[in-house]
C-alpha cells in the first residue's frame, strides 16, 4: 500500500507533502514523476492536462539506430527519413510480436518512386505472392493484378501519398496487407490501392523486421512501426 | 546501394543481403554496387548483374504497363457514353445514336485525343535508349 510521507521540520513547515513512497507528483511528466489522474480519474494523456508532449514517452526515435531494437507492445518507432542523404533505411527492429503496424507518409513528387521492404534485410527471388487491387478513376471498375516480386513492394507510394501497412511475422504464416493513396503529379486524380503479400516459404524466420529502399531521391518521408501483438 | 548476394542454402533461390551481417553464417556471397536488389540475376546457375539492356527493356515492359492502367482509367471516365452510343446501336435507332454523338461530342473527342496520345507515348517507351531516356517520359494527359 502507497504511504503518504510526511514530515516536520524544526520551522514547522511540512517537508515534501506531494510525495507518494519517495515520488513527487506532477502534471509534468519526467523522470521518477507522478502524474495525477484528473477529476475524472481517468489517466489524462491529452496535452491539455498533462504538460508535455505525450507521445514522446511512447516513441523510440531509430533513425540513427546501428542494432536490431525490440519494440515492446505499445512502443512506437519513429524514423524522418531523408532520401536525398540514402535510398536505404534499415528499420532496426528485432521481430519478437507477431503482428507490427507501419505507416509511411510520402510528399508529393512529379513521377513514381517505388518502395520496398525487404524482410531480414534481404530479398528473396520471387517469394513472395502480391495481388492488387485498385478502382479506376471513375471507380466504375476495380483493376488488380498478381506478380511474384522479391520484397514487400509499396508500388508508387514514393510519389507522394500515405500507406498504412500490417506485417505478419509468424514462421509458418507470414505476409502483409497495406492500404495506400498514392498521390504524385503524373496522376490526374489519386488511387487507392489495396495490396497484399504471401510469403510463400513456411520455415523462413522473420527475425529482422527488415530494411525500406526507394528507388530515387524523394525529400523527406516520415515512417512509423508500431508493435500490436 | 551495396548488396551480398547468395544461393539460400535451404530455399535454394537467390537472395540478396542488404547488410553483411544478414548473410546466413557459413554462406559464400558476391558483393555487388547495385541501384536495387532486382539488378541481380541467377543466369544458369551464375550470380550476376543484369546487362543495361536487360534493365531496360524490363523498365519499358513496366512503363508499358503503367501506360496500359493510366490510359483505361482515363477511357473509364467517359465509358458511359460509349455505352449509351453502343445501346442505340443494338436498337437500331439511328436518330438516338446521331442525337447522342452530337450531344457527348466533346467526350468523343477526347477519347480520340488519347488514343493518339497513348500511340505517341508506347512509340516514346519503345524507342528510349537509356533508363534516363526512359525515366523522362511522364505518364501525363493533358488533352
Amino acid at each position: 500500500m502507497p504511504v503518504m510521507k510526511v514530515g516536520m521540520v524544526s520551522d514547522g513547515w511540512v517537508k515534501d507533502a506531494d510525495m507518494l513512497d519517495g515520488f513527487h507528483a506532477s502534471q509534468t511528466p519526467a523522470p521518477n514523476v507522478i502524474v495525477p489522474l484528473d477529476a475524472s480519474g481517468i489517466l489524462d494523456l491529452s496535452a491539455t492536462y498533462v504538460k508535455s508532449n505525450v507521445y514522446t514517452f511512447r516513441r523510440v526515435d531509430l533513425t540513427n539506430a546501428t542494432s536490431d531494437y525490440e519494440l515492446q507492445l505499445g512502443e512506437e518507432a519513429y524514423y524522418v527519413w531523408n532520401t536525398t542523404v540514402r535510398l536505404s533505411l534499415p528499420l532496426n527492429i528485432k521481430v519478437a510480436g507477431l503482428l507490427y503496424e507501419l505507416i509511411i507518409l510520402a510528399p508529393r513528387a512529379s513521377s513514381a518512386m517505388h518502395i520496398g521492404l525487404y524482410p531480414n534485410n534481404t530479398s528473396y527471388a520471387n517469394a513472395f505472392n502480391r495481388t492488387v487491387i485498385y478502382p479506376n478513376g471513375s471507380g466504375a471498375e476495380v483493376y488488380n493484378w498478381k506478380d511474384t516480386p522479391s520484397s514487400i513492394f509499396y508500388e508508387q507510394i514514393g510519389g507522394g501519398g500515405m500507406l498504412v501497412s500490417w506485417l505478419q511475422t509468424m514462421t509458418s504464416n507470414k505476409g502483409e496487407m497495406h492500404h495506400m493513396t498514392l498521390q504524385y503529379s503524373g496522376l490526374s486524380f489519386s488511387y487507392h490501392m489495396q495490396v497484399a503479400h504471401r510469403w510463400n516459404d513456411t520455415t523462413t524466420i522473420w527475425s529482422s523486421l527488415g530494411t525500406l529502399t526507394i528507388g530515387s531521391a524523394n525529400g523527406t518521408l516520415y515512417v512509423l512501426v508500431r508493435r500490436l501483438v | 546501394m551495396k548488396v551480398w548476394a547468395y544461393i539460400h542454402p535451404q530455399l535454394n533461390i537467390l537472395c540478396c543481403a542488404l547488410l553483411p551481417e544478414a548473410v546466413p553464417e557459413g554462406v559464400q556471397a558476391v558483393e555487388f554496387e547495385v541501384s536495387s536488389p532486382d539488378d541481380v540475376v541467377l543466369d544458369n546457375g551464375q550470380i550476376r548483374l543484369k546487362t543495361e539492356a536487360e534493365k531496360l527493356a524490363e523498365e519499358k515492359q513496366k512503363k508499358l504497363e503503367e501506360l496500359k492502367r493510366y490510359v483505361a482509367s482515363l477511357f473509364s471516365l467517359t465509358d458511359y457514353v460509349i455505352t449509351k452510343i453502343a445501346e442505340a446501336q443494338i436498337r437500331n435507332d439511328t436518330e438516338e445514336v446521331k442525337a447522342l454523338k452530337q450531344k457527348y461530342s466533346a467526350q468523343l473527342q477526347q477519347r480520340e485525343a488519347i488514343r493518339v496520345w497513348n500511340e505517341q507515348m508506347k512509340q516514346a517507351i519503345r524507342n528510349a535508349q537509356s533508363l534516363e531516356e526512359l525515366m523522362g517520359v511522364v505518364i501525363e494527359f493533358k488533352g
